[in-house]
């Protein structure tokens, strides 16, 4: 009795410590935990303009394109967010309007099918062992 | 459901009509024609004779939500309130025949380009582009039992270019660089890729995976004792 | 969206099949419209249109063509509106796709090359210290490989990073960015011949006692966060959970006890300490069920 009483006091201090732990980073859904490995929500100025954030998969596009051709040639950096995209860059013909043009890839009337993500979450890739650090899942 | 995978069906035959230029660039990926919607029907075919999800072996030792490769809708950060949701393919029917892993996509990417089942382009005005390979392995000596890092090169020029990492990420010089395991699980140095997009830290022995000699434990245990100097 | 319907799912993939030999190759490239989704862009479009960096890009810029253009954008979105109104989607979503085509040109008019320039310039500083870099290396390589044509590859490469330079200088970064990628090149090729089937082994060497304890450190750290991590990918077993939490306890102390040896110079005694730390660290992780070789 005495010894389970106790073990439940050390799991609820752990508990309170993953809570304390993950309260920074309780932004987005509790339940993102399902979103594919490497899915990226850019919502630098979405949430603003009243459209959804934007989400990229990391895997449709590397089935297509090596790592290479977006983040050396195009000057995509490696941080979720960091490019500062906006719609102007886009119908420019930088970041994402290189291919989404109409003339690789489908070009931006198609909005519903980037701008497809749950409004006001936070920007980053998700499911990332960082984040499940500082959130764990077993929670 | 089914509305989804009409629509995917009428959009796959729109991609290969349009030359595979419509909705990425299904005709570079070596699927015949005829295939996109057999694709479609296997995925549905699996989901509906798997066992249930109430029901999986081991039930209370389950992450919840780690159900690998779900559908859009059901990932937690798609809108499935969004109409456009319901277009996106399904990681698990582009993933069908691949070589499979544990973790991250649940996807050996470096086994699927060897085996041919994706064709990424490497340059984007060039579907024929060959990368720039380089052969140079990099072992890196660890403290303690635990085998040393072997990095190798190779299988990362087939997907990324030098300048990728050299040199905002890792200086191309011996000494130069100070590599945690606690950095790259914050994502730092390897950390920017693996546990983000590349696969994630949960075997030690993906990266760990050159034992140490009798003679190089010898030599690492006898670097501690600087009382005996 | 809708119950099963095989009958529908069947008559979608004949008029899949029937559009794949029918269709255009220039065919259209967007998403079928229906009520939903055009909808959904009417409002998408209506926020392009009334209330993005684009608007402030175009009333920003006093241009009258592009005022005009964005005001016919306006009414375009407004008539598609009407037009979903009374069911006419394919109506509204081809005054859609016009309304965002005229701001996407308008856009891209008035920006001219400014939008791709400040590209282009980051992109070529990011370039010229990762070829500068390619070089550094390359002549380094050389050297212990006592390479004769080094030297003259070495200068070529030189060349054209001053030529990429000059040209930046005048503002053309396109052109520089085109010369930096014939010196990177020429760099990367030499370092592989150079490189190509080696094996390079990093050895771990300590000068100083205090560096080992630095590296120490470091490695404890990340095993106090690789235990929080197999915690939070396996979910252990109760009776073993105070089990771990007491050793986490035990090799917090230990480092405690390193830190302060290393404190009064007692380097060696801190090495100690804090091996003794990272070996329970590691058995500790091995508890919560992760495999750990070694």
């Amino acid at each position: 009795m005495r010894a389970s009483k106790r073990r439940s006091l050390a799991l609820g201090i752990m508990g309170l410590l993953f809570v304390a732990l993950s309260v920074g980073t309780w932004f987005a859904s509790s339940d993102d935990a399902a979103a594919e490995y490497g899915d990226v929500i850019i919502n630098n100025y979405s949430d603003d303009a009243a459209m959804r954030p934007v989400i990229f998969p990391h895997w449709f596009h590397r089935i297509r394109f090596r790592c290479k051709v977006c983040h050396a040639d195009l000057g995509f950096r490696f941080k979720a967010g960091g490019n500062d995209i906006n719609m102007l860059k886009i119908f420019d013909g930088e970041y994402c309007g290189a291919c989404h043009n109409g003339r690789i890839a489908w070009g931006v009337e198609n909005c519903v099918l980037c701008h497809s993500g749950k409004p006001n979450m936070k920007t980053g890739v998700h499911n990332s062992t960082s984040d499940r650090l500082v959130a764990p899942v077993g929670r | 459901m089914t509305d989804r995978a009409s629509i995917i069906a009428v959009l796959s035959a729109l991609a290969i009509a349009a030359g595979g230029a419509a909705l990425g660039t299904a005709g570079q990926v070596p699927q015949p024609a005829g295939d996109a919607p057999i694709i479609i029907a296997q995925a549905t075919g699996a989901q509906a004779t798997g066992p249930s999800a109430a029901n999986t072996f081991n039930r209370l030792m389950k992450r919840p939500g780690s159900e690998p490769n779900i559908q859009p809708s059901k990932d937690g950060i798609h809108d499935p309130a969004n109409p456009g949701t319901a277009l996106l393919q399904w990681p698990s029917e582009a993933f069908a025949g691949f070589p499979r892993t544990n973790d991250g996509n649940r996807v050996d990417w470096v086994k699927t380009l060897a085996a041919g089942l994706i064709r990424p382009w490497t340059e984007l005005e060039d579907p024929e582009a060959e990368p720039f390979l380089m052969d140079l392995t990099i072992v890196r000596q660890v403290k303690g039992s635990m085998p040393n890092v072997v990095y190798p090169h190779l299988e990362h020029t087939q997907w990324l270019d030098c300048t990728n990492c050299h040199d905002e990420i890792f200086v191309p010089e011996k000494g130069a660089n100070q590599i945690s395991m606690a950095g790259i699980l914050l994502g730092q140095k390897c950390g920017i890729c693996h546990g983000r997009v590349a696969f994630p830290i949960s075997d030690c022995r993906r990266c760990h995976s050159q034992p140490k000699t009798a003679e190089e434990l010898r030599q690492l245990s006898e670097k501690s004792s600087w009382a005996k100097q | 969206m809708s119950k099963f319907s095989p009958f529908r799912s069947l008559l979608a993939i004949t008029a899949a099949a029937l559009l794949a030999v029918s269709w255009p190759a220039a065919a259209q490239q967007r998403v079928p419209a229906d009520p939903a989704t055009t909808g959904q862009k009417a409002e998408f479009i209506g926020n392009l249109v009334t209330r993005s960096v684009s608007v402030s890009r175009i009333e920003g810029s006093g241009d009258a063509a592009a005022m005009a253009s964005l005001a016919e954008a306006r009414t375009l979105v407004d008539r598609a509106r009407a037009d979903l109104k009374r069911g006419a989607v394919e109506a509204a979503d081809d005054k859609l796709d016009q309304a965002l085509a005229l701001v996407n040109s308008e856009v891209r008019r008035l920006s001219g090359d400014e939008v791709r320039g400040a590209h282009e310039q980051e992109m070529y500083h990011r370039r010229l210290k990762a070829v500068n870099t390619f070089l550094a290396t390359y002549q380094r390589v050389a050297k212990e490989s006592n390479s004769r044509a080094a030297a003259r590859r070495a200068e070529a490469i030189r060349t054209l990073i001053g030529k990429a330079e000059d040209q930046a200088r005048g503002g053309r970064h396109d052109q520089a960015l085109e010369l930096l990628d014939d010196a990177y090149v020429i760099a990367r090729g030499d370092i592989r011949e150079l490189r190509q089937g080696k094996t390079l082994t990093r050895t771990l060497d300590f000068a100083t006692a205090g560096e080992e304890y630095d590296y120490e450190l470091g490695r404890n750290r990340s095993h106090f966060l690789l235990l929080r991590f197999a915690l939070s990918e396996k979910t252990p077993a109760g009776s073993v959970v105070g089990r771990i939490e007491s050793n986490r306890k035990k090799a917090e102390e230990l480092r405690g006890a390193a830190e302060k040896r290393a404190a009064a110079d007692g380097y060696p005694d801190a090495i100690d300490l804090l091996n003794q730390s990272t070996d329970l660290l590691l058995k500790t992780i091995r508890m919560s069920g992760i495999f750990v070789p070694g």
